[in-house]
């Protein structure tokens, strides 16, 4: 019961296979229990970057654990060499929400026009 | 909080990640935006599309920073860049794996080498030990006895 626990913490397969698919050298080839311990190291190293964006949050006196933390939570953990590429994710990520936003709100306008104009028909 | 954080919030909600429903993230059922990113990455390396997205369920990620009951919540860009920097170690991983070896296939063997050679991955040595025989076992242990009279 406990090794169920202790599974259900590893990174979905499928993703798994994805990084791996694009990380290779085409006709190279990653065995099974190799992609179980990827998915393994993921999640202990989740739980690592969390611990340290927590205290960085926390000694700032924050409230919540922000991109800005996990930045630096990276750094604390020799990873540096992720933060670029992290910090363009989270961009392009920022401006898809802002623009998709933006989309929503310019429907819900263009729909109280349409409402009232329907209204104004009766 | 200002009205764009609640904002940012709530559209987290729709099914721009879908992982809030439950459902598992490899059905064919859950979120088609991540499905085709999936499949623009590895033939015409649409890395705009791949980098706004993480293949990573905040589901998931949520379940395992549960485990841990004393951490503070995360906004949404900071659970997305959580997802998005365990996807980018899982890549740096393997490609140092790949870099360090000259093979075709990879086992558990070579990660478990790569990481124990890594001193940046530390913290990762006591989870994946690598593998000896047993009489290679049995030796060390000998030879760590007789250096420790």
């Amino acid at each position: 019961m406990a090794d169920s626990k202790v599974e259900d913490l590893r990174l979905p397969a499928a993703v798994i296979a994805r990084i791996v698919k694009d990380a290779l050298p085409p006709n190279a080839a990653v065995s099974k229990e190799a992609k179980t311990a990827l998915a393994r190291a993921a999640a202990v190293f989740i739980l690592n970057v969390t611990t340290a964006a927590n205290e960085y949050a926390d000694g700032n006196k924050r409230k919540t654990i922000a991109a800005t933390d996990i930045y630096h939570a990276i750094k604390v953990l020799d990873c540096e060499q992720l933060e670029k590429p992290l910090h363009e994710a989270v961009e392009a990520w920022k401006a898809d929400k802002s623009a998709k936003a933006d989309e929503a709100k310019k429907r819900r306008a263009e729909k109280k026009a349409n409402d009232v104009r329907d209204i104004e028909d009766m | 909080s200002s009205p764009e954080d609640r904002k940012m919030a709530g559209s987290e909600r729709e099914s721009f990640f879908g992982s809030e429903s439950g459902a598992s993230s490899s059905s064919p059922l859950h979120s088609p935006s991540r499905v085709s990113e999936g499949g623009e990455s590895s033939t015409t390396g649409g890395s705009a599309a791949a980098a706004a997205s993480s293949g990573v369920p905040l589901q998931q990620v949520r379940k395992i920073v549960a485990t841990n009951p004393d951490v503070l919540p995360f906004t949404p860009d900071g659970l997305f860049a959580l997802a998005k920097v365990s996807e980018l170690f899982v890549e740096h991983l393997i490609r140092e794996t790949v870099g360090l070896h000259d093979n075709k296939v990879f086992d558990y063997g070579h990660l478990a080498e790569t990481i124990q050679n890594d001193e940046d991955l530390s913290f990762l040595h006591e989870f994946f030990p690598t593998c000896m025989t047993f009489e290679e076992a049995l030796r060390r242990s000998q030879e760590q006895a007789s250096e420790d009279e």
